[in-house]
């Protein structure tokens, strides 16, 4: 049930045979892909490199290389989504700031207009009432005239 | 006679071994965990029931299908690891669709500089793969750089991103790396504390962080849609987890499709969540979980969450030596995800130091800021080395 140390077939059919022969499970280093069963002792750790080359040169220079472009790209793109929130802050801050002003010069203006209004209503309550008053004035002279 | 004899050599009795049955004491104590102390019941009960029934000898129900073969043989847990998981990775995504329904952009766009500390958070995940590497580099053979990669993920604390980078990369660590992330989600509150008490002094613990402004509907909307097109654009990989994170979001913001957000957050990731929780606990045999290889993961898994709460405190931590508004630095543990429990606990902490001190809000901009990092930590992980 081995496929043998090295799996010379490519990754992906390295894995679908692996998974239908008999459970096996694959694993890739570097560009290599191995197959073994795992729990299983295999012929694999016998074949492997000695102990100062467990991970390959080249292996351990992608892992520092996947490390600094993960680790840099992470950081770099949230610092530049950072920059892109300050800048839509800072505009939406602003905007919110100027209508506020703008409701504010809006609401002053309705209310300086309401208090003209109010002011016309009321001069003509009293307009109103003293013509009232005026009429009534003459209508009691003529009376008063009646009586006497 | 034989007959008989040959109906028991093929129950599940006569092929139940010792493994077995501690696999399904551990799956029923999941079960009893999440039911009880109600540890991430969405994820530990379904696993738990996964393990137990995987553990059954001879019920076939995850065995997977085989290419090319009219009849199948394929149990119905099976066939969902193979296309769900291990062919298409179709189910993290779609879980993403709903978590993006849920989250809310806000605390991260009131107050960006909480996007630092996710960032810091992520630091988990390298000191973890390089553990992988240096214990194969001492036992050789032990873990190729796509495990490497896998384990270092569970730093993220974020199940879904787990799952998606191990069936891409370690297929075959996919159930123990799932289940060690999600075991650790639930242990945040045992994990977190004693490191976050550690890392600060009583004085910082209490600084009170000023209440965040309010938020526009506009730049709830903008920002999803500019994270997506950025994030894209340098890590195309990433795409299924950021694309449908923004995508699940958008629903929610927009207001105009209330349907399509009550499905999202609600049936859509339902049926995800019971389809590849199930599966998951499926993929814990008994013969692949007594391994070394699992306490190994184990033991990284807990280094890999440890040191992405440590560099979130620490980074508020030189935040605040720079900064002229003072950073609560236990917010920077939420960086590490596990939505939103670990907000959760740096809201807690705070509280108990301040009884005024209202954390929750500030801890859920890092926890967000994690999720998206992560996501683009395992985009540049499937970039190099898938």
């Amino acid at each position: 049930m081995t496929l043998g140390p090295w799996c010379r077939i490519t990754t992906a059919a390295c894995r679908t045979q692996c998974r239908f022969v008999g459970g096996l499970t694959h694993r890739q280093t570097g560009s290599r892909a191995s197959c073994r069963n795992r729990g299983i002792t295999t012929s694999r750790r016998s074949a492997t490199p000695s102990r100062s080359h467990a991970i390959e040169e080249t292996s351990l220079q992608q892992a520092a290389i996947t490390t600094a472009i993960g680790a840099g790209t992470a950081f770099a793109l949230l610092t530049s989504l950072l920059i892109i929130l300050l800048i839509m802050g800072f505009v939406a801050v602003r905007l919110q700031r100027r209508q506020a002003e703008q409701s504010v010069k809006a609401e002053l203006a309705l209310a300086s207009a309401d208090a003209l209004r109010g002011a016309k209503a009321m001069a003509a309550v009293v307009a109103v009432g003293v013509l009232l008053s005026g009429r009534e004035a003459g209508d009691n002279k003529g009376d008063e005239g009646a009586v006497s | 006679m034989t007959e008989l004899v040959d109906f028991l050599k093929s129950s599940g009795f006569y092929n139940l071994g010792w493994k077995e049955v501690v696999m399904l004491a551990v799956g029923l104590g999941m079960i009893y965990l999440a039911i009880s102390k109600k540890w991430e019941p969405y994820e530990l009960l379904p696993i738990g029931l996964g393990i137990v029934i995987v553990n059954l000898p001879l019920s076939g129900i995850a065995t997977t299908p085989v290419e090319g073969t009219g009849v199948q043989d394929a149990g119905i847990l099976g066939v969902i690891f193979h296309y769900g998981l291990s062919h298409w990775n179709i189910l993290p995504p779609i879980i993403f669709i709903g978590i993006g329904a849920l989250t809310d952009f806000s605390p991260l766009i009131a107050n960006p500089k909480t996007l630092l500390l996710g960032a810091a958070a992520q630091v988990g995940i390298f000191v973890a793969f390089w553990g992988a590497l240096g214990i194969t580099e001492l036992d050789p053979g032990r873990f190729s750089m796509g495990e490497a990669a896998s384990i270092g993920i569970i730093g993220g604390a974020d199940g879904p991103t787990t799952i998606f980078l191990s069936a891409k990369l370690a297929p075959e660590l996919l159930g123990i790396t799932a289940v060690i992330a999600y075991t650790y989600m639930a242990a945040v509150p045992f994990i977190q504390p004693p490191i976050m008490k550690l890392l600060t002094t009583k004085k910082e613990r209490q600084i009170v962080m000023k209440p965040t402004r309010e938020v526009s509907k506009t730049e709830k909307l903008i920002f999803p849609i500019l994270l997506m097109i950025i994030i894209l654009l340098v890590v195309p990989r990433a795409a299924p987890l950021v694309a449908m994170l923004v995508a699940g979001n958008l629903f929610r913001e927009s207001g105009v499709v209330p349907r399509l957000t009550q499905s999202a957050s609600n049936e859509l990731l339902n049926i995800a969540t019971i389809f590849l929780m199930l599966t998951v606990g499926t993929q814990l045999k008994a013969d692949l979980v007594f391994s070394f290889d699992t306490l190994l993961i184990l033991g990284l898994g807990l280094v890999a969450f440890a040191c992405g709460t440590m560099g979130g405190i620490l980074f508020a931590k030189a935040m605040n030596l720079f900064s002229k508004d003072k950073i609560n630095p236990l917010i920077g543990s939420a960086g590490v995800s596990a939505v939103p429990m670990a907000a959760r606990i740096s809201h807690h902490m705070g509280q108990k130091e301040n009884p005024n001190n209202f954390l929750l809000h500030h801890a859920l901009g890092p926890n967000v800021a994690g999720v998206i990092g992560s996501a683009v930590v395992a985009g540049v992980f499937i970039s190099l080395i898938g």
